[in-house]
């Protein structure tokens, strides 16, 4: 069997604070993604998703566990460029033009890129309808169209690994959709394996090869669910009976998430911190 | 909005009525108070005349004193804007430099003119120090806060692609913080004048400098140079504001502090 494109193995992160109780933010969870799937994360608020993700991502490390990107810590993975994130807001940078935007991650760690191809980021922004709006700030596009360059940045350096975190939750329906298809669309040509938290049972279905549902307190990983749906996921498919199987499905397990949680004391707090 | 367009808004009176209006107030006013009080106010006849008759005379001594503002102004902004970065990376560096900064701001600095007169002598030099020092702290805080202004979100996606320090630091810190060193700038501009003008009258025995000027002028009671020195002090460190505001438009076109309100 090949290496496994992410490989998560009892990782464990606690927050502690001085004036709180320590946070058990992640407990001993593991996930191991093959190569080339697009794996939901779906859970309630505080379950640790994005922790789960800045692990992966190597911008912090486990407190126990281990994980690894491609058979190498993520760290590795990260200095060969091979990792890409997509945060909760589009992040970019209101004085570069949209096409500088995107091409900025190539400028950086240069050394990362010797001996590679990187797709075409003019033409990667044609494709996500971008095309006009190259030379644009940021500042000048509506917040569907900043989170589609900030997807084609991360989509830019081809990476291995793309990580995204609640990327469409701001954006309205319609847009939200839109934006959907355009993913599928880029993922389906350049391959990455896809880890994509979501707060919306139908988006992870839609998207998925997995559904990964977790629950609070410690953040754990409930159930795994597969979704065996043809590609490409057409908008009839996701009206369709078995769509709406896996929606019954998922949302079971996610209920089943709450009442753990809320089996257990009461916060003293009222909502995250962060 | 283009250039253009805002430059024609801005020819209506709508726009310059206002303060011209508000300035033929003042100058009546000046008048009335030059009749009642001859010892505090010069008649504004008396001001143009003496403008007027030796222009030359005014613009070297504001050549000398600009020349000492830009100058401490210059000084005081590499050391801080050096400073800032260090701090803005260093946890170490911003322990010990931040609580030396702060005693800095809170010491009167002008207090320290005639010290540094004795020390350095009547030539520049403590001009340009008292300039600089007082132009340090807003640059250092402002700059400092900017740099650290980056979002996390934004480093995140730079971290995961392992960009150094360096290219964190040019690519996207200092472009972050420049709108944070355009308000520092235009605090610090106006500051820089009434350093070199302090130092300047500090220094009794120097013999240009528009403070030098004011000094002089008042021993021997003569109103109308006194007050014409401090309307070119006013002037000039206007034209700088100005000056500031129009780079700050041209840099920061991105930014949400340049746009303008729809009416
Ligand atoms: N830097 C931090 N310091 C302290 N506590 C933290 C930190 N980051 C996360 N936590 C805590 O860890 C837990 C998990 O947080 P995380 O952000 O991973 O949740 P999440 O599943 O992404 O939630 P959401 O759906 O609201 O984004 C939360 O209780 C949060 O308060
Ligand atoms: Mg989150």
């Amino acid at each position: 069997m090949s290496v496994p494109a992410i490989a998560v193995r009892g990782a464990s992160r606690v927050y502690a604070s001085a004036d709180r109780a320590p946070v058990e933010a992640l407990g001993a969870v593991d996930l191991t993604v093959d190569r080339g799937r697009f794996v939901s994360v779906i859970g309630p608020s505080g379950c640790g998703k994005s922790t789960l993700l800045r692990l992966v991502a190597g911008l912090e490390s486990p407190d126990t566990g281990s994980i690894e990107v491609g058979g190498e810590p993520p760290e590795r993975a990260a200095a060969a460029k091979r990792l890409g994130l997509v945060p909760q807001r589009p992040a970019l940078l209101p004085w570069l033009s949209v096409l500088k935007n995107v091409t900025l991650p190539a400028r950086m760690n240069r050394r990362a890129d010797r001996g590679r191809t990187l797709p075409d980021a003019a033409e990667l922004l044609r494709k996500a309808g971008l095309g006009e709006a190259m030379h644009v700030l940021p500042g000048e596009l509506s917040g569907g169209m900043q989170q589609r360059a900030a997807i084609v940045r991360a989509f830019g350096l081809h990476p291995d690994v793309l990580l995204m975190d609640e990327p469409f939750s701001a954006l309205d329906e319609f847009t939200r959709e839109a934006l959907q298809e355009q993913l599928l669309d880029l993922w389906e040509e350049l391959r990455a394996t896809v880890l994509f938290v979501t707060h919306s049972i139908s988006e992870a279905i839609r998207l998925s090869d997995q559904v990964v549902v977790m629950a609070a307190r410690p953040g754990r990983i409930l159930e795994v669910v597969d979704i065996d749906l043809p590609r490409p996921r057409t908008q009839d498919l996701v009206l369709s009976p078995d769509f709406h199987d896996y929606e019954v499905v998922v949302r079971q397990y996610l209920r089943d998430a709450f009442d753990h949680e809320h089996q257990l004391p009461r916060r003293r707090d009222g909502g995250d911190p962060r | 909005m283009s250039e253009v367009r805002r430059g024609v808004r801005l020819l209506h009176p709508r726009y310059w009525a206002p303060a011209v209006v508000m300035l033929l107030v003042l100058l009546a006013l000046w008048t009335v108070g030059a009749e009642r009080l001859p010892y505090l106010l010069p008649p504004l006849s008396d001001l143009w005349d003496t403008l007027a008759g030796d222009p030359a005379y005014f613009l070297r001594h504001a050549g000398v004193t600009l020349g000492e503002a830009l100058g401490g102004l210059a000084i005081g902004f590499v050391a801080a804007f050096v400073l800032a970065v260090l701090v803005s990376e260093s946890v170490l560096a911003r322990r010990a430099i931040m609580p030396v900064a702060v005693v800095l701001n809170v010491t009167p600095l002008v207090a320290i003119a005639p010290a540094l007169v004795v020390a350095f002598g009547f030539g520049p030099a403590p001009k340009l120090i008292v300039t600089a020092l007082i132009c340090f702290f807003p640059i250092l805080i402002n700059t400092a806060a900017g740099l650290r202004s980056v979002s996390r979100e934004v480093l995140q996606v730079f971290r995961t692609v392992h960009a150094s320090r360096w290219e964190l630091l040019r690519h996207l810190r200092i472009p972050t913080a420049l709108p944070f060193v355009f308000a520092a700038l235009k605090i610090v501009f106006p500051l820089s004048i009434v350093g070199a003008v302090v130092a300047e009258m500090s220094a009794a025995g120097s013999d240009d400098g528009l403070g030098t000027v004011i000094l002089v002028a008042s021993s021997m009671n003569r109103l109308a140079v006194v007050w014409a020195a401090i309307v070119v002090l006013a002037v000039m460190g206007s034209l700088l504001l100005l000056i500031v505001t129009v780079a700050e438009r041209r840099v920061l076109h991105w930014h949400e502090s340049t746009a303008r309100p729809s009416r």
